[in-house]
């Protein structure tokens, strides 16, 4: 993705030593060890992945009454699926679905900063921290899907969730038709972290 | 405006840009894991943080760098909560044994 961002090295530098400065004098103080930001990350990037998304969203799919429990009470609901150790915490215990269906579309944003469920999705995708999404999605979300290829009928209803610490919105898209034969792994195959989001209908990844 | 071009490109690729980056993220996260400070704490800083950039002029402002925001809110609360500064009681277990969150 070089390029995307282009700014003085110098600035990234300075942040880069920074960041090595503050881990080291936390280590020297004991605040934390030397392993402890790498355990961490090796459980975030491991295990909280956009595979726990796919696996809720093709259980709602398949299973009507779960559809609806995971809309009431999303962690309870999440709670009945075999997905990692840990789920519930690491901001798990905010998470909140919200589940499209004809004339309701619904969109997940952070306009305050780039709260994002991260047990069901990973980290979030570049372009949900960006200034220009955060700012235009809340006031015209029809015309921003609609630029991101997302042309809804003028009468469906787009609601836009705007995530906090304690709401973390993501999206049950809708099952796409002609897919009634599918096993649960093609089915998988059909949902993306941006249809969770809402910036993506669930089809197959262009 | 436009929209940033990873808005349509941007299918779930890798988040990081370069690995200061990732260890930022990780080190923000392992500081709330272990009860150094509520989450919210962090997301308050990150939010002061992003809003002082936003109600910037574009003219007296650098260009728009997430992690840049990510890394001046954990400095901010980790000199809020004194992590460098107070002394630490620890449980053997690696976390910390703070009487604010108890």
């Amino acid at each position: 993705m070089s390029g995307q961002f282009a700014y003085p090295p110098d600035r990234e530098e300075a942040s880069a030593a920074k960041v090595a400065a503050l881990e080291s004098l936390l280590i020297e103080k004991g605040v934390i060890t030397g392993q402890t930001v790498d355990k961490v990350l090796a459980y975030f990037e491991s295990e909280m992945t956009p595979l726990n998304g796919k696996k809720i969203v093709v259980k709602a799919w398949t299973d009507p009454d779960f559809a609806a429990r995971v809309v009431d009470d999303t962690p309870a609901a999440i709670a009945e699926l075999d997905l990692p150790e840990g789920m519930a915490g690491a901001e798990g215990e905010h998470l909140q679905a919200v589940a499209n269906r004809p004339g309701v579309h619904n969109l997940v944003i952070c306009s305050l900063c780039s709260c994002f469920p991260w047990p069901v999705l990973g980290l979030p995708p570049y372009w949900y921290k960006d200034p220009v999404f955060r700012a235009r999605a809340p006031r015209e979300p029809r015309q921003v899907l609609a630029e991101v290829g997302v042309d809804l009928p003028d009468d469906t209803e787009i609601k836009v969730w705007d995530s906090s610490g304690t709401h973390r919105w993501f999206v049950i898209p809708e099952r796409p038709s002609g897919t009634e034969d599918f096993t649960a792994e093609e089915l998988m195959d059909l949902v993306t972290t941006e249809s969770m989001l809402g910036v993506a209908l669930a089809g197959p990844a262009s | 405006m436009r929209l940033h071009e990873t808005c349509t490109t941007d299918q779930a690729a890798p988040r990081f840009d370069h690995e200061w980056q990732r260890r930022a993220f990780g080190l923000a996260v392992a500081l709330s894991e272990f009860g150094h400070y509520k989450w919210d704490d962090f997301q308050q800083s990150l939010i002061q943080t992003i809003s002082r950039w936003e109600n910037t002029p574009g003219s007296q402002r650098g260009d728009w760098q997430y992690y840049d925001h990510w890394v001046a809110a954990l400095e901010k609360v980790i000199a809020d909560h004194r992590l460098l500064t107070a002394p630490v009681a620890k449980d053997a277990g690696d976390h910390a044994m703070d009487e604010r969150l108890q």
